[in-house]
């Protein structure tokens, strides 16, 4: 009853207050949609010019194949116009810079291998990466078509020149390779560990730094009443929240939901509970508001987005960090989304997930209400 | 007039820092964001797991296996099962290669040989990565396959072999030659925390006042606004610079950033970045009537902010209209500028119009929130 009660003054008072509602709910959906269109690995519009020295046959079909690969914004320039100048890369104009040699068409006609100069800016090192990976690919490619011809002129029998083995590529999951797909399931699990995190720790601290906390000792109400009181809305926002993201990106972006609904909100549940257990625990530690704010931004915000998976891949990481991220609980909940969402991944599958954060919320909500009964006591 | 500012900006100097734990998050926080970005942010893709599903067990088979585990890429899974479902879908397999019965058969016969690889496509952009070392391999083995296959025919192949590739780029990398992510990344992550340094913690420690009541005292004190205004915003910029020191030395001594341009062009475009972040955080407070409510009102500032500078993602792929906000956000010239003058060593002459743009959008952003917060004053 006394929880109850608790819980309709907390939310009143966050009814009072826009920022919260709009924290929890708009500027998510908000996120989601910037995310959503915004966050694409394909890359495209690479300013690149192309200084053609040679100006033959071959040079213009290379220049055709350069074209066919797309990612390029290309810029084509003859032998006159150019006067080895490099500072449009110097001024972040172009990307890169291709040279075609003069004697391109005559040493390709004799079938003597020759090499073509590009030059690159690095600064964006993997603008530059996929820029090699593809100017690499399209000489491979071109390569190959003067090897049949050559092959052909030399009258060759046609079934030497079938290739003696194919493969398919198959993607699994997210066949069409959708950054959405990708991006929106873990969205959901950084955006839940900041609300719950740092709302928590922020509207609680408020609290510590007014001195309405310790007004409690004269109540009859018990610590953990209020703890449960108190949080309870966040709770249940932070639910309306992520419920409200999983719509949108299935209206908008048609993110898939292939898993149990019911495995869903069990895990975001369990999830939040340790969120929430976070958050009250860094109103603990912190004492004051500005701190409270860059701790929790610095255990919930970072870790959530940099070391779970959700953009960089944790197998690329480094050892160290590879093992920090055990500790990540946005880790587990993300493997637990993407599976839910994408694999129709289930308790078999994402049995040890679902465990840890079990863990995760019975740890820090029995470590923060012990804190608090001892700070209150 | 003066006296009265530096008494006042000592004494918010010395009430911000008396915390220690305030002080290790100031100067501790950038040091721990600055290690994981340089470390995290790769985007080189490797240690793949990769489960081979031989049916074959030929020597052709083998060598195509043993092809994939020949590249740096990818690795073999650490628990190696025959049920290929469940080790995708866990996770623990990110690609697997299916070779059929009979491939070695057909490949003798003069027939195809059908290899079949699966890619896990949640990632689209490790998949996509993924496919590209995939066809690497591949077209390599059918190229050595099939020169084999003609030069049992064919002897005189084996020059044409020999020149392969036919045209080959020969790449030099400016800027960054090795082309390692933190030259990328820190330089970015120097702005972000400049940005949160100061409109946050300047934002909060105005509405301190606000929420304590003490607003009120300071309006009666002979202290004007601007000097109110300047006081309770400059400690932190003395922090944001203090830490941009720190993380240009961790970052020479970490991960081996060079510093090719101007110290001095540097400074000026913090200075003039300032007037954007200070203006962020005082908009924020003019908001707000606690520190709470200042975080949650800058917050959502942030995300889009990184998002839309070419942080990660450069601007020009980024969709059209998405490209015009980042067009007016300060981070997007202020990123460009810190890179150029880290990298390339590119003086005004090269980033001229982004110092006029960054200068533009922090004059009209702290003209709107120093008159919306005097506003709010009276």
């Amino acid at each position: 009853m006394r929880v109850w009660a608790i819980s309709v003054k907390e939310f009143l008072h966050i009814r009072r207050d826009i920022r919260i509602l709009y924290f929890s709910i708009i500027w998510p959906v908000l996120l989601l949609v910037l995310f959503g269109y915004t966050v694409s690995y394909d890359l495209k519009n690479i300013r690149l010019t192309v200084v053609d020295l040679d100006g033959q046959a071959q040079s213009r079909e290379f220049y055709n194949c350069l074209q066919n690969t797309k990612i390029f914004n290309l810029n084509r320039q003859h032998n006159s116009s150019w006067n080895g100048s490099l500072s449009p890369l110097d001024k972040g104009q172009i990307r890169g810079l291709l040279v075609i040699p003069p004697d391109f068409t005559r040493r390709l006609n004799r079938f003597e291998p020759i090499s073509f100069q590009v030059i690159l800016d690095g600064s964006d090192n993997n603008t530059a990466r996929i820029m090699m990976g593809h100017l690499s690919a399209m000489a491979q490619e071109f390569s190959r078509r003067r090897l049949y011809e050559l092959i052909g002129l030399h009258g060759y029998r046609a079934a030497d020149l079938q290739l003696p083995v194919d493969y398919r590529v198959r993607f699994l999951y997210n066949p069409a390779l959708r950054s959405q797909n990708f991006i929106i399931p873990g969205l959901i699990a950084v955006i839940m560990m900041i609300i719950g995190t740092l709302l928590t720790a922020m509207t609680i601290s408020v609290e510590w730094d007014r001195g309405t906390m310790e007004q409690l000792m004269y109540t009859p109400v018990k610590p953990i009443e209020f703890i449960i009181g108190k949080l309870m809305p966040y709770f249940l926002i932070s639910l309306v929240q992520m419920t409200t993201v999983l719509i949108t990106g299935s209206l908008l972006f048609h993110v898939p939901f292939r898993g149990s609904l019911l495995l869903f909100y069990l895990a975001a549940a369990l999830f939040l509970l340790g969120a929430l257990g976070t958050g009250l625990l860094v109103s603990l530690i912190s004492r004051n508001q500005q701190v409270a704010a860059m701790v929790s931004f610095l255990t919930s915000f970072l870790p959530a987005f940099m070391l779970s998976g959700f953009l960089f891949p944790i197998a690329s990481m480094p050892a160290i960090l590879r093992s920090l991220s055990l500790l990540v609980p946005a880790r587990y909940f993300l493997n637990i989304t993407r599976g839910l969402l994408l694999k129709a991944a289930g308790l078999e599958t994402l049995g040890w997930d679902f465990i840890i954060m079990a863990l995760y919320a019975v740890v820090f909500v029995f470590v923060s209400v012990s804190r608090f009964k001892k700070r209150l006591a | 007039m003066g006296r009265i500012l530096l008494t006042f900006i000592r004494k918010e100097w010395i009430q911000s820092m008396r915390d220690p734990r305030m002080r290790f998050i100031l100067f501790g926080a950038p040091l721990i964001q600055v290690i994981i970005f340089g470390y995290v942010v790769t985007t080189d893709i490797h240690n793949i797991s990769l489960l081979v599903q031989d049916y074959d067990r030929s020597s052709v088979s083998r060598t195509l296996a043993a092809s994939f585990f020949a590249t740096k890429y990818f690795v073999r899974p650490v628990t190696e099962t025959v049920n290929v479902e469940l080790a995708m879908r866990r996770g623990s397999a990110r690609a697997c290669l299916v070779i059929p019965a009979g491939f070695n058969r057909q490949i003798n016969r003069g027939e195809v040989g059908t290899a079949q690889i699966l890619i896990d496509g949640t990632d689209g952009n490790s998949a996509l990565i993924i496919k590209g070392y995939v066809e690497e391999i591949m077209n390599r083995f059918i190229l050595e396959q099939m020169f084999v296959r003609l030069n049992r025919h064919h002897p005189e192949i084996q020059s044409w072999i020999r020149s392969w590739p036919l045209v080959r780029p020969q790449i030099r990398v400016l800027y960054n030659p090795e082309l390692v992510s933190a030259h990328f990344m820190v330089p970015g992550l120097l702005c972000i925390i400049l940005l949160i340094s100061t409109a946050l913690l300047s934002g909060m420690s105005i509405a301190r006042e606000k929420e304590t009541g003490t607003m009120e005292q300071i309006l009666v004190s002979p202290l004007a606004q601007w000097q109110f205004i300047l006081g309770k915003t400059i400690p932190y910029v003395i922090i944001g610079f203090i830490d941009l020191g720190v993380l240009l030395i961790a970052s020479r001594i970490l991960f081996h950033i060079p510093f090719r341009g101007s110290m001095v062009l540097l400074l000026l475009a913090a200075v003039i970045f300032l007037f954007s972040s200070l203006g962020l955080g005082l908009f924020g407070a003019s908001v707000s009537g606690n520190q709470a409510q200042v975080l949650l009102s800058i917050f959502p500032f942030f995300m889009p902010s990184f998002l839309l500078s070419g942080l990660v993602f450069p601007v020009a792929s980024i969709p059209l209209l998405f490209r015009w906000i980042a067009y007016i956000n300060p981070m997007t010239y202020f990123l460009k500028i810190v890179r150029g003058i880290l990298l390339k060593d590119a003086g005004l002459n090269a980033l001229g119009l982004d110092y006029l743009m960054l200068a533009l959008f922090g004059a009209a952003l702290i003209t709107f929130s120093s008159l919306r917060f005097r506003k709010r004053l009276e």
